[in-house]
């Protein structure tokens, strides 16, 4: 009986030594695409460690215009520089984390419950790009359960939702100069070339 | 704090990879649009071809249109970003001035 335990401990180390002498040095990129297994088992680690009452709980915010439009708000403030706002993922830090952010319209996350979608917001996602958003307090939790809502209506956005959401996507100083920059070249004026 | 470093490099990364090329438009085709640059540092006219995908947003003043509808004119003041981490030829974003009187 200890003969095979003996025999497995040394086969963990053996593996362990292997690895240790392979991947010192090899280099490491967040550009690199997770394995399917790797994505497979993260999300799947991640139902598994969600609470069981909070992966059922059902979104208190009822499906408004009101509340519909507080999620957009909030999302093109918050959430569009990683995940686009249209929550494809198609952006500079989106595509460049690891793993890269999700494209939120798919299966993947749409069939995640609402419950769970909120946990991750007001929680985070450990080792992702993904930070805790939670405040801990009512209107927090509120803004949290409407950007669920949002992400709902995310494979429905419209073509002025879109619009409107650029609007309100946060600019940094560098980027309003640069932005008037170009209107003021594109209207003729000398401009900054 | 962590949040915050993350801001942070988001934003420079933003900056760091996008560039803009202002010019007057040369030629367009059905999906290329090529640009007379003007080199900031050296005042060097160059001819730069980018790529019109899908992806790319083309905006005539605030307005979003579609490339083909934008009816760009040859010798027109044009923006056009590219994202280098992307591609170096690929318009991200076309800028073009709002159409006269409005």
């Amino acid at each position: 009986m200890k003969r095979p335990i003996v025999w497995l401990v040394v086969a963990g180390l053996a593996m362990g030594i292997v690895a240790v002498v392979v991947t010192r040095g090899m280099g490491f990129s967040a550009r690199v695409t997770p394995w399917t297994i790797e994505a497979t088992a993260m999300r799947a680690a991640r139902r598994w460690a969600t609470p069981g009452d909070v992966r059922r709980q059902a979104n208190p915010v009822p499906t408004t215009y009101e509340a519909i439009e507080g999620g957009l708000k909030h999302w093109a403030d918050h959430c569009a520089s990683c995940h686009g706002n249209d929550g494809s993922g198609d952006t500079t830090v989106g595509r460049n984390l690891y793993p890269p952010a999700p494209d939120m319209r798919r299966p993947a996350t749409q069939e995640m419950t609402d419950g769970e979608l909120f946990y991750v917001i007001e929680r985070g996602v450990p080792l992702t790009g993904m930070p805790a958003w939670g405040t801990g307090t009512p209107d927090g939790e509120r803004a949290s359960w409407e950007l669920v809502r949002f992400i709902r209506h995310l494979p429905k956005l419209s073509g002025q939702e879109l619009r409107s959401m650029e609007a309100l996507n946060p600019k940094s100083p560098a980027e309003a100069v640069h932005k008037m920059e170009i209107d003021e070249f594109l209207s003729g004026g000398k401009g900054k070339q | 704090m962590l949040a915050a470093m993350m801001m942070w490099v988001s934003g420079t990364s933003l900056l760091a990879h996008e560039e803009t090329y202002k010019g007057t438009v040369i030629a367009t085709q059905t999906a290329k649009v090529q640009v007379s640059v003007i080199d900031d540092k050296t005042k060097k006219e160059s001819s730069m071809e980018f790529a019109v995908t899908a992806k790319t947003k083309v905006l005539r003043g605030d307005k979003v249109v579609v490339f083909a509808d934008a009816h760009i004119q040859k010798g027109e003041r044009i923006a056009v970003t590219v994202d280098h981490d992307a591609s170096m030829s690929n318009a991200v974003v076309i800028r073009l001035a709002a159409p006269a009187g409005r």
